[in-house]
């Protein structure tokens, strides 16, 4: 364990710990958009600056969901130059994100008044955090959707923005979209993930005939699990009798 | 060709091979630099060694690395005396042989000549040559960069010789630490520095890597040294693996530059050959081999981690730093990265030795290695000044010297051009001033400015410069190369470029230089990168020192470096104009019109602003009022 100081206060923490999860266990609120506990950290959407440094060195700004600390650290989470940061950084995702509640929410929770100053971007309200393409890829596996091109035209999508084909269709990538850019529909006969024009058959529950997911994603399933042939004709409240 | 199998061999080999290049050997030496080639070097090249070898002449002509001075090529040098022809043709071959090979006479039109007419007969008396200091480049005008027997003749793995042959890596590490080396590739971090954190990590396999991946705009000192010299890059290499412990490495070379990846790569064969790379080396045990990874074409992979990603065949996007590459890089092993100049600096500190190495620049690293910037710097000297090309200097030298001793000064100052800037350290840096020409050169001098050192590029522009304009240039090419990962450089940028385009239009707002100012100031603190924590230097070093040019054009639609087309018109003064016709001839579009001898017209509909017509114009006829002087003079 190690000793570092958040906002003045003196706290413990074990070393090589994130200040997102040092702060998050000490109750200090850092908001953040592209980090989730599933997936690996990139910090990318810098909505999570931090001022960091040892005592009596120049402090840097950094991103809390990535800097590991260490004794001495000292962390102000909100203070002038880091308003300054998080108001602007702000201010540029709503350019992309104009609708998105979660932006205001956090603008809400800094007490920040954000302008509008910036041109939109053509963007559907999509951050580019990410998350989407690291859970498709580190928790389901399936590795469907990345970014493509780069700079201010990154845009997310299957290959070559083609509809994906490894898609599987089990709306990870919805459930995590902090902005919820993501849509989904469903009918008795298919799914459809819109953002990525992914349309896929569903699978009827051999007993109650509930439409529980997506065929493609039932054989993905099985080959990843390896369990039997069986497990995915019934649908879970099914196979709990 | 057998193997080199002890340090012994290998330092009888390069004494034999050295009598290939006494002092008073006479070799013709024709540069083989991209620039030379693509002004016609290979066909001169050719026609020397069909006449030597019609007239029966034992000479040998050297097809060498780049010399520097690209803009005069093709270059031809006859050593020992060291005459120096540029701009020759393969028809200027026969006279070469009768009269100066033979008779040892001076061909006065191939011949350089300055500005103001005077001729230079000597390479080293040039002064674009006299006022350099060329260490790394040295070895460019003597050797053919495919023959690894010129290397040795020249004294290479002199260096790589005596470290196997005694020195401890840690000692190596120290020496590098003690010459104050720093990163030429941008970041000025003290090599030895790296080295020692390298050497002290722990697991493995550690890796050693070359960035070449040189991507900005007008800079090409890496090439060259790829392209004259590569095994110095080899030898620094694998001094630098002996030093850390690493056995592999990897040169990360864009594959824009197919000559550089072509030279490397049979620089690494005949390395393999003589056993230099490879297993147990020289017999010591020390194992070490080299792989070339060439480069997509994404500016953003000459970032150390951006580059790992792409070795390891991923996206090159960066990632966060704060856990140190030289602890875990390249597949999370530790890594050391340095720059292609960097490498090829450090046989020179081994074999020369720490003193002198540290005699050459500024400030005292006896203590810090931060203390100060040691050796030489190669730089990319183009934009508005007579001769452009790469230089090398000490560091230290001031801008001043830079511009008007080696560069000859501002072109066509005839014609009433004036400096106005000096931007430095490629798109990320600043544009500094004429009240700061006499700065020392150095790491913190540039930082101190607000500009950077950055890889080496430094453009020169006169008075006929929109500083505006060169702020939306670098910015427009920043927001192009941006990998699009984090917010701030993604959208700081998109949102700098939509406000300077805008500025450039004559459709600036009030408030645009504060929120450019506040945007660059978030990007330098929040960006995940060094590309864009730097993105913005070229704005706020242009808001800062000319200020004024933004207002300008925002408050008056005045654009003072006649540059913005959209707020300029081009029109002929009736006094001034002789009424030649001359610009009439060369307009592309026929926008002027007018009879021989009197006044000419420009009708402004059809023109098209290019500005040919004041370039042609030999008597300052065409004048270009823009803002408030459009409406006096024309009345719009």
């Amino acid at each position: 364990m190690v000793e570092i100081k958040i906002n003045g206060k003196t706290v413990q923490a074990n070393e090589g710990e994130t200040i997102l999860e040092v702060a998050t266990r000490e109750g200090i609120y850092i908001p953040s958009l592209c980090h989730h506990e599933a997936v690996a950290a990139t910090g990318a959407c810098r909505m999570c600056v931090v001022e960091a440094g040892k005592a009596g060195r120049k402090k840097k700004i950094v991103t809390a969901c990535t800097f590991p600390v260490s004794a001495g650290v000292e962390v102000e989470t909100s203070n002038d130059r880091v308003k300054m940061n998080q108001k602007l950084v702000l201010e540029l995702l709503m350019s992309r994100a104009p609708q998105a509640k979660i932006l205001d929410e956090i603008a809400c929770r800094l007490d920040l008044e954000v302008p509008r100053r910036f041109e939109m971007a053509n963007a559907d309200e999509c951050i580019l955090c990410g998350l989407c393409v690291r859970v498709c890829d580190e928790v389901v596996g399936a590795n469907a959707i990345t970014f493509n091109s780069r700079g201010a035209d990154t845009k997310v999508g299957g290959p070559l923005m083609e509809s994906p084909e490894d898609c599987i269709g089990c709306a990870a990538c919805v459930y995590v979209c902090p902005t919820d850019c993501i849509k989904m529909t469903e009918t008795a006969e298919a799914r459809t993930i819109v953002k990525w024009d992914r349309v896929l058959p569903m699978k009827k529950c051999a007993e109650c005939g509930w439409p529980f997911m997506p065929n493609f994603q039932a054989l993905q399933f099985r080959k990843m699990t390896e369990v039997p042939k069986e497990f995915f004709s019934l649908c879970p409240d099914c196979r709990k009798h | 060709m057998t193997k080199v199998s002890s340090v012994a061999a290998l330092e009888q080999l390069i004494k034999e091979k050295s009598v290939n290049r006494t002092a008073d050997k006479k070799y013709i030496s024709v540069c083989g630099g991209t620039g030379c080639l693509a002004g016609g070097g290979n066909a001169v090249i050719d026609a020397l060694s069909k006449e030597l070898t019609n007239q029966n002449m034992d000479i040998e002509v050297v097809r060498t690395g780049c010399h520097g001075f690209c803009e005069r090529g093709p270059l031809v040098v006859i050593h020992p005396e060291g005459t120096f022809y540029n701009r020759v043709k393969p028809a200027d071959v026969p006279d070469i042989l009768e009269k100066t090979i033979k008779n040892g006479e001076v061909i006065k039109k191939l011949l350089y000549r300055d500005e103001n007419k005077v001729e230079y007969e000597k390479e080293k008396d040039v002064p674009f040559y006299k006022h350099q200091m060329r260490v790394v480049f040295e070895n460019n005008g003597h050797i053919d960069p495919e023959k690894i027997e010129d290397y040795f003749a020249r004294g290479g793995y002199k260096a790589l010789a005596k470290v196997l042959g005694g020195i401890s890596p840690d000692d190596v590490v120290d020496l590098v630490l003690k010459s104050g080396l720093r990163g030429r590739g941008g970041g000025g971090f003290p090599t030895g520095v790296k080295w020692k954190s390298c050497r002290k990590a722990t697991g493995g396999p550690k890796y050693v890597l070359c960035n070449a991946d040189e991507g900005d705009p007008g800079a090409f000192m890496d090439r060259s040294i790829m392209e004259g010299n590569p095994h110095s890059v080899i030898e620094g290499m694998l001094i630098g693996a002996y030093a850390i412990g690493s056995t592999e490495g990897y040169i990360y070379i864009r594959n824009e530059y197919p000559l550089a990846v072509h030279r490397v790569k049979v620089a690494l064969e005949q390395a393999r050959e003589y056993g230099l790379l490879g297993e147990n080396i020289l017999g010591t045990g020390f194992s070490f081999d080299i792989k070339i990874n060439r480069g997509g074409g994404a500016f953003i992979c000459g970032e150390s981690t951006a580059l790992m990603m792409s070795i390891e065949g991923k996206v090159g996007r960066p990632r966060p730093k704060y856990i140190h590459t030289v602890e875990s890089g390249l597949w999370d092993k530790p890594t050391n990265l340095n720059n292609v100049e960097t490498w090829a600096n450090v046989p020179h500190i081994i074999e020369k030795g720490v003193e002198w190495y540290t005699s050459i620049g500024t400030g005292d690293v006896s203590n810090d290695p931060w203390g100060g910037s040691k050796g030489t710097k190669i730089f990319s000297l183009v934009g508005k000044v007579n001769n452009t090309g790469l230089v090398e200097v000490p560091m230290g030298i001031t801008l001043r010297d830079i511009i008007y001793k080696i560069g000859g000064g501002i072109k066509n100052a005839k014609k009433g051009r004036t400096f106005k800037a000096i931007q430095t350290g490629g798109p990320s840096g600043g544009c500094i001033p004429e009240k700061f020409l006499d700065e020392p050169v150095d790491f913190d001098g540039l930082t101190k400015l607000g500009s950077m050192m950055g890889s080496g590029g430094m453009i020169v522009m006169d008075d006929m410069t929109c500083m505006v304009e060169v702020a939306r240039y670098f910015v427009d090419f920043l927001k192009d190369e941006s990998c699009g990962k984090c917010t701030p450089c993604r959208e700081g940028l998109r949102q700098m470029s939509d406000i300077l385009n805008r500025i450039t239009k004559g459709e600036g707002r009030d408030n645009d230089i504060d929120t450019l100012y506040e945007l660059g100031r978030v990007m330098e603190d929040s960006a995940l990168c060094a590309l864009g924590q730097t993105a913005a230097y070229p704005v706020l070093s242009t808001v800062k020192y000319f200020r004024e040019e933004y207002e300008q054009h925002i408050k008056d639609g005045y654009c003072a470096g006649k540059q913005c087309t959209s707020l300029i018109r081009y029109t002929i003064d009736p006094e001034k104009c002789t009424g030649c016709s001359i610009c009439a001839k060369k307009c592309p579009t026929k926008a002027i019109s007018g009879e021989l001898k009197k006044t000419y017209t420009i009708d402004q509909d059809t023109c098209v602003r290019c500005g040919v017509c004041f370039d042609v114009c030999n008597f300052n006829a065409v004048i270009i009022p823009s803002g408030s002087e459009i409406r006096e003079k024309l009345g719009e």
